[in-house]
């Protein structure tokens, strides 16, 4: 795919080196010649260097030919621009913008094609803020993906001795759920390697089990494997940026939430916004701080701070304090590998939220969501199903008998409203919703071939 | 209808060049435009767009049938042939130099599925790719299609 990245920033850079690793042809637009000969060194793209919005810049960076333009600079309005631009006078066929300032997302009749014409909107602060929402609503959970615009979830946890199902084949779940509650295990992660769940896999302590189920029964699936069901009752954020601030205001309401800020300017100014939360000055790396404010009876700490070494220690001194849940956000890729262990529970990468965002554009098939997992090593996808039964390899055929790559399994079907646990003998019909886990992402494009209608179909 | 009933010599286009596939389906998208009755060129480029998402449309042996549905009263057609074949996703990942696109009404029939599939099947055949790679203007093309019996 030829694509345009505007904006060699975090995000951007962050993006362009991600893409490159698959086949893309990549251009990288910035104003900093500095920056784009970093990213050149790196990388093997095409740096641009010019205002991101002007036609001749664009022209440039191979506008004529781009599948795909993500305008991603500093400025909202240069965004904006630079697809209003791409669509008048380029006709790219898809156009994503981050836009930032909440006055403009307010009005959502901005974006269409007669006005600005985004295809995409991404603002990685709300995806970063909604993603650690799900993660405090599920204490238990490693991670929490919503599918079918949140009627189902892909939701990640560690098993633990006291889980009923912990030491027993999978085979037997639906012994211990609920009546009426149905779930799939889409992959095991056991010592970081993928294992293909069967019926007769024995969960063992400690794997990483991804399970997928109707939104309103994941509590009643996750319970199985051990972890906390309940919800998560006391909140500690640390750090009041837009994140750290956005989520106090979305958790108070049925959360005790505490957080802590070091500017005191900052912190009077979210105070007046917020309605039950306590905002404390200080830093959330002071061990009398966090005892003062009860760190051991915490059910989640959350590190939002935008410096990277200071969430980390800060996370690391909250866990062994007795937070029973530490959430950490962490910009550079580098980190998150490293501290992901006992000591912080869940790292989020902003970066591999928002490319999963932008992975759902890229992707050929009629796809509705994709998730990167894993630091981009597995994918989680939504796919449309297309085609015409007895002519296609998805529509109107078990899903036993669909020739699925080794690594990759479909967790469930969303046929309308109904959300269908796969089962072997459940039949696709065409435009159901397909749910599949690719625990190797090199059987993507192999995904992909499978769910291609074939050329005569209209 | 026939398939050079969808075609007229200026929705032809011999020996045009471009660099990509997105700038292949412009081109068509363009021509198609141009037809009496036409939507407007730039919504069927978005249906080419779509189409080409859920699946290429070629065929290989260098030759792909873009298409899609359109609100528009009428199917029509046009054929690109390029000076150099560029790469469309064929399966035989066999870059493409002929193209038969095509855009067909939204109430899509039985007859409009019928034209689809003659298409491809000319453009199945090797003798018939082969003449439509050595002619040389617009009305011989209309005549090999009007000599074609699906």
């Amino acid at each position: 795919m030829r694509i345009i990245i505007l904006g060699a920033g975090q995000v951007g850079s962050g993006m362009a080196y991600s893409l490159s690793r698959e086949e893309n042809d990549i251009s990288v637009v910035d104003t900093d010649p500095e920056r784009l000969r970093e990213l050149q060194e790196k990388l093997d793209i095409r740096t641009v260097l010019g205002h991101a919005a002007h036609p001749e810049t664009l022209i440039r960076a191979g506008i004529e030919d781009a599948d795909l333009l993500i305008a991603l600079t500093n400025s909202d309005e240069t965004n904006m621009v630079a697809c209003q631009v791409a669509y008048s006078l380029f006709n790219t066929p898809t156009k994503v913008a981050r836009v930032r300032a909440a006055d403009y997302l307010s009005h959502p009749e901005l974006f269409t094609r007669e006005h600005a014409p985004i295809d995409v909107l991404i603002s990685p602060e709300k995806l970063v803020t909604d993603h650690i929402q799900r993660l405090i609503e599920y204490p238990g959970a490693l991670q929490v993906l919503d599918f079918a615009d949140g009627r189902a979830q892909l939701v990640a946890t560690r098993a633990i001795r006291e889980g009923k199902l912990v030491g027993r084949a999978l085979k037997s779940l639906p012994e211990e759920l609920p009546p009426g509650v149905d779930a799939r295990v889409a992959a095991i992660f056991r010592r970081d390697e993928a294992i293909m769940p069967e019926g007769d896999t024995v969960i063992e302590v400690d794997d990483m089990v991804f399970f997928l189920a109707p939104t309103h029964k994941i509590r009643d699936v996750m319970g199985t494997f051990g972890a906390t069901s309940g919800p998560a009752r006391r909140v500690l954020l640390a750090g009041g940026g837009n994140i750290g601030a956005a989520l106090a205001r979305r958790l108070e309401r049925d959360h005790h939430v505490k957080l802590i800020e070091r500017d005191p300017k900052r912190a009077e100014r979210i105070a007046e916004d917020v309605d039950t939360t306590i905002v404390l000055v200080g830093d959330a790396a002071n061990e009398d701080l966090l005892r003062e404010e009860g760190i051991d009876e915490m059910d989640v700490y959350c590190a939002l701070t935008n410096d990277d070494e200071a969430n980390i220690l800060s996370s690391m001194l909250a866990k062994r304090m007795g937070a029973k849940k530490v959430i950490t956000l962490i910009n550079r890729p580098a980190y998150v590998d490293l501290v992901e262990s006992d000591r912080i529970d869940v790292a989020v990468s902003p970066q591999q939220i928002t490319i999963g965002a932008l992975l759902t554009l890229m992707r050929k098939g009629h796809m509705v969501r994709v998730h990167s997992l894993r630091r981009g090593a597995a994918e989680a996808i939504e796919v449309v199903a297309h085609g015409d039964p007895g002519r296609s390899r998805i529509v109107g055929r078990e899903i036993g008998s669909i020739p699925l790559p080794e690594s990759t399994s479909i967790g469930a079907i969303v046929r309308g409203d109904e959300v269908v646990i796969a089962h072997h003998d459940v039949v696709i019909e065409p435009e159901d919703h397909v749910i599949l886990f690719v625990a190797d992402k090199r059987e993507v494009a192999e995904v992909e071939r499978l769910f291609a209608v074939e050329a005569v179909f209209v | 209808m026939r398939l050079a009933d969808l075609l007229t010599p200026d929705r032809i286009a011999l020996d045009r060049t471009v660099s990509s596939k997105k700038s292949l389906l412009e081109a068509a998208a363009g021509l198609l435009g141009a037809a009496p009755d036409a939507a407007a060129g730039r919504d069927i480029f978005h249906g080419l767009c779509q189409r080409e998402r859920l699946g290429s449309t070629g065929l290989g042996h260098g030759v792909a049938i873009p298409h899609c549905r359109i609100e528009q009263p009428g199917a029509s057609g046009a054929l690109i042939r390029l000076t150099r074949p560029i790469d469309f996703d064929s399966p035989d990942a066999e870059p493409v130099d002929l193209f038969f696109a095509l855009v067909v009404p939204s109430t899509c029939s039985e007859g409009h599925l019928k034209l689809l599939a003659g298409i491809a099947q000319l453009f199945s055949d090797p003798d018939q790719r082969e003449r439509l790679r050595g002619l040389d203007g617009a009305d011989d093309v209309i005549r090999v299609l009007n000599d074609f019996e699906p």
